[in-house]
């Protein structure tokens, strides 16, 4: 039962966090870890998220095919695995950055007037 | 993402497993070594470094897991697992498994024969150049019915006038005709040598060019070829017929070799994968216009004579519905311009992209066979839906088990479908194969059981498995595979754990089913079984009674001594007045053999057509001018008394009405006499008006496609017979004499003092001496009316074949039922029998709850049977669909039948030893 309701709020988490992979790839291709790191520049901290569930998402975005992977060469001469912004990565991110930006002012309208 | 990428990825994922589970542990290490460094570089100690990595990384396993539901096999997986589990479970109990793949092997092999032979004649295409744009043009008769053929002449008129066709071409047969070598050749070699019996198709000269056929040998027809009557005597071979009768020879081009006598030249043999539009190859192809030389039976010139079959190919673009109305134009122009026989006529264009279309009586024949296929695949699924259950009984802890351990009642659902899936894939596999050889055994009993004057028939049907078949046996396959395996399914995943697990026996725990309300699947699967089982059965006994009673119908005349001998004389060319004395010195030569009683003349009436009859009206009586359509026939003075057909009132023909000089006369049989006068009118010397005047061809040979005559006194009344029908008493029948100029085929019925089979051969050889250039048929008279029979005979052989098949499945379902209740009951059985029950007390309890079952199921398929039993009308011969011995025996015989599959796991139950039984526990 515990695992329904933590599935629960990882789907309200994950299309942040696909949104979020997806921008943080936008400026290359970037190994798990950097991801990760990336994602708590940009968020500046605000979004407490397991590290681990980076990876879940990052194999989801890869079978809708908005990113690819392959194996390469760390900063640090490791193996890792680099993912890669694809053509339909980059529209769907257009896409989502749009929607939230729409409804970050609606929301923003709902408070002024309220 | 479509299916097949998501299928593809997932086998990939599964595939790869293991290697997935490593990339995602390294993929992780690396993460928190990164992690590790990093906090060492913020001054952490590098245990506390690790174990803060570690921290913020979360739960490792969650993350491995999560990461392979989305990379690995997914359901993929999920299917694999349930295959193998399955696979095993089968295996360890492979007398279960062999039985049920039989079982539905059985069942659907039945379907996929039956649908294959329907795929092969109406469905798969014509083995010709795109068969999707041919269309038929068929003639629509008066009375709305259709022809299927149309006359010559029709089609030469829609052939020129039409703008919706590239081209159109027009067969007719093949038939069974006569071929020798020509005369020349077969004098100088052996005088002996025997003709035989080729089938022989007359088409047009476009036939192979507009159909795309190629040559072995030679070349096809050209298009001049069929303008002129009688000028090019040519032959196109089949491929087959070249390799049967002439070896392969390449010399066979040029040759001559003659047809009902009647020479012709060889120019070309079709390439091996020609069959041309007909379900009988024909061996020998004649051009159309050689059809008046070679078989003067009907006339193309005679635009009454539709016999011929009239194929267009659309232009493209061009629909059916288009050429539709174009050709509606055409025939309302026919119509006008020869009302005499077109009137009201119109045609109709059908799509002639296979063989044969599925409508009328054919598709009756279909769907009825089809019906009973279907019943016995249901008998089939009860039967595995039976053991399934009996097998869920058995597996109740273990299914508890994985129940109690957390499966979900889907997830366990779907294991125990996809167990039933394997069973019917397996049954449908072997099934698919039962159906191909059946075909094959059953295609070549049938021509090898054709008569000897058919000759060597070819069929052009195809009849291995093409993809309209696997889908239909996929489908059955899928259908019977969840059908009966989803009941037994949620049965036996019911979550009732507690009493499941506590029990050993898992059975014993649940009370059983005493009360009416209580019937269990497995009652309910018996009753269907035993319902089905008497509609298939009570079909077959109806019909089996309707042949014996179609059998033993009175044909009104003698048919049992009887031979029918087809002379084929008109063959010879000879005049009319020639031909007549020829028929008349043959029948005295016939009679003069020691095994011929007598021999009369007349023309045949099986297949006739009919003719208009109209009363003379006359001044002072009563109903004159009223018409109607009747059969006719042209007999010999001697007819009547050799048949045994009774003239009622008046007399028989006399010798000398059959002069051409005589005065015109005929008889009528009773009905034609009730329908033509007013009750109580005297109909002897009355006078009759019969069909139309006869039309000359350019030769100035007068050609009678009917008889004809404008007034002809009733001399007598005949018993009424069934002569065209057997199925029913002629409703109109006109007798005529026999004339010198009627250019007609006759038959000479020769009746026979013995058995008729004794004297064929003498007779054969009698009729060859008299003419080395005629080829005769030669047949029993009792066989050619039998024939018509074939249809019913047809559904009866299947219907049974069918109805014992579900009978014996019905009884082994039965069986295993009884059995299995008796094992489950052996503890309860021992205390009744500890506590003084006796042995038949014991078999009446367990018969007595069995028999409940067995006659529900009886009561449900007498209604069932009775409610289906009225499509079956038209093959009972006048028996009533009701018959109650059909119905009492077939349920006598299921009872039976039934109480004997109770009885013997019943005497198991009552020999149980009380003692054993109780230990059992």
């Amino acid at each position: 039962m515990t695992k329904r309701r933590e599935d629960k709020q990882a789907d309200l988490l994950q299309g942040t966090l696909d949104l979020l992979i997806l921008k943080a790839l936008s400026h290359g291709a970037m190994h798990g870890y950097g991801v990760g790191q990336r994602i708590a520049q940009m968020a500046e901290e605000m979004l407490r998220v397991e590290e681990g569930s980076l990876y879940p998402a990052l194999y989801r975005l890869e079978e809708r095919e908005w990113i690819t992977s392959e194996w390469g060469v760390s900063e640090n001469n490791r193996r890792a695995r680099f993912y890669k912004l694809t053509a339909a990565g980059r529209r769907q991110l257009h896409v989502e950055e749009e929607s939230w930006r729409r409804f970050a002012l609606a929301v923003g309208k709902v408070l002024q007037t309220a | 993402m479509g299916w097949m990428k998501s299928f593809v990825r997932r086998a990939r994922g599964l595939w790869r497993a293991d290697e997935i589970g490593r990339e995602i542990d390294e993929e992780m290490r690396f993460h928190i070594d990164m992690r590790a460094e990093e906090n060492v570089r913020r001054g952490m100690s590098p245990e506390e470094a690790r174990r803060e990595a570690l921290r913020r990384f979360g739960n490792r396993t969650r993350v491995r897991e999560r990461g392979y539901e989305v990379r690995g096999g997914g359901w993929l997986e999920t299917v694999w697992h349930d295959l193998r589990y399955g696979a095993r479970v089968l295996r360890k109990n492979p007398g279960f498994a062999a039985a049920a793949v039989f079982t539905l092997a059985l069942g659907i092999g039945v379907n996929t024969t039956v649908f294959t032979l329907c795929n092969a004649f109406a469905w798969r295409p014509l083995p010709v150049r795109d068969p999707g744009a041919l269309v038929r043009v068929e003639r629509v008769n008066p009375d709305g019915t259709r022809a299927e053929t149309t006359s010559y002449p029709d089609h030469a008129y829609f052939d020129e006038h039409n703008q919706v066709f590239a081209g159109m071409l027009v067969y007719a047969g093949p038939a069974p005709l006569t071929m020798s070598e020509s005369p020349s050749e077969a004098g100088a070699a052996d005088a002996g040598a025997r003709a035989e019996v080729a089938q022989i198709a007359f088409v047009s000269g476009n036939y192979f060019s507009l159909l795309g056929g190629a040559t072995q040998l030679g070349r096809t027809f050209t298009s001049d070829e069929d303008t002129t009557q009688g000028t090019h005597p040519v032959a196109v071979l089949s491929h087959k017929y070249w390799q049967r009768r002439f070896g392969a020879d390449t010399r066979v081009l040029g040759k001559t070799f003659a047809i009902n006598g009647r020479q012709l030249n060889v120019v070309g043999v079709a390439a091996a994968d020609f069959y041309g539009v007909t379900p009988l190859v024909p061996d020998v192809w004649v051009p159309v216009a050689m059809q008046n030389s070679v078989l003067p039976i009907f006339d193309s010139r005679d635009r009454g004579a539709t016999f011929f079959r009239s194929v267009g190919r659309l232009k493209p673009g061009v629909t059916t519905e288009q050429a539709q109305a174009e050709i509606d134009v055409l025939a309302g122009q026919l119509a006008r311009s020869f009302p005499e026989t077109n009137e009201r006529v119109g045609a109709a264009v059908e799509p002639a992209s296979s063989f044969a279309r599925l409508d009328g009586f054919l598709r009756t024949m279909f769907f009825l066979v089809l019906a009973a296929d279907l019943l016995v695949l249901l008998v089939a699924c009860a039967n595995v839906a039976n053991l399934l259950l009996a097998r869920a009984s058995a597996r109740r802890r273990e299914i508890a088990v994985r129940l109690a351990l957390g499966a979900t009642r889907g997830r366990l659902v779907r294991q125990l479908v996809t167990e039933s899936l394997m069973l019917s894939f397996a049954g449908g596999a072997l099934g698919l194969l039962l159906a191909v050889w059946t075909l094959d055994v059953v295609l070549k009993v049938v021509l090898a059981g054709l008569p000897p004057e058919m000759g060597v028939v070819n069929t052009a049907f195809d009849l291995s498995p093409d993809v309209r078949v696997f889908a239909y046996t996929l489908l059955l396959t899928l259908v019977a595979g969840v059908t009966f395996g989803l009941a037994p399914a949620l049965q036996a995943s019911r979550p009732d754990l507690v009493s499941a697990l506590k029990q050993a026996d898992g059975g014993a725990a649940r009370v059983r089913r005493r009360g009416i309300f209580r019937l269990g699947l497995r009652d309910v699967l018996v009753g269907v079984q035993v319902a089905v089982c008497l509609v298939l059965l009570v079909g077959a006994g109806l019909l089996i009674r309707g042949v014996r009673k179609g059998q033993s119908l009175d044909a009104g005349y003698e048919t049992a001594r009887f031979l029918v001998v087809e002379p084929n004389l008109l063959s010879l060319g000879h005049d009319a007045a020639r031909t007549a004395e020829m028929h008349r010195q043959l029948s005295e030569r016939l009679q003069a053999l020691p095994g011929v009683e007598s021999v009369t003349l007349s023309t045949r009436t099986a297949g006739a057509r009919k003719t208009a009859v109209a009363a003379v009206a006359e001044p002072g009586a009563q109903g004159g001018g009223r018409q109607l359509r009747a059969y006719y026939t042209m007999v010999a003075p001697n007819y009547f008394e050799t048949t045994g057909i009774a003239v009622l009132r008046g007399r028989g023909f006399t010798e000398q009405e059959t002069r051409e000089t005589a005065p015109r006369v005929a008889i009528l049989s009773e009905a034609t006499a009730r329908r033509l006068f007013v009750p109580g009118e005297e109909p002897l010397g009355r006078r009759v008006r019969l069909g139309v005047a006869p039309a000359r061809d350019a030769a100035g040979r007068q050609f009678e496609p009917e008889p004809y005559s404008p007034s002809c006194e009733v001399i007598g009344v005949a018993k009424d017979v069934r002569s065209v029908r057997i199925s029913e008493v002629d409703d109109a029948l006109v007798y005529l004499p026999l004339r010198p100029t009627n250019e007609v085929q006759v038959w000479l019925l020769a009746r026979t003092r013995g058995e008729p089979r004794s004297v064929l051969g003498a007779v054969r050889d009698e009729v060859e001496r008299f003419d080395r250039g005629i080829y005769p048929n030669v047949t029993l008279l009792e066989e050619t009316v039998a024939q018509q029979l074939l249809p019913a005979r047809v559904l009866t052989l299947a219907c049974s074949v069918l109805g014992a098949m579900g009978l014996v499945l019905a009884s082994i379902g039965l069986y295993g039922v009884i059995s299995y209740s008796v094992a489950q009951r052996t503890h309860e059985i021992g205390v009744r029998m500890a506590l003084g029950a006796r042995r038949r007390d014991v078999l009446r309890l367990v018969i007595g709850g069995g028999m409940r079952v067995v006659l529900a199921g009886v009561v449900a398929g007498l209604i069932g049977a009775a409610a289906l039993s009225k499509v079956l009308v038209g093959f009972l011969y006048g028996l009533s669909p009701l018959d109650p011995l059909a119905f009492g025996g077939v349920s006598l015989l299921l009872a039976t039948v039934a109480l004997f599959a109770m009885y013997l796991p019943a005497r198991r139950a009552a020999r149980v030893d009380p003692v054993i039984a109780l230990r059992h526990e």
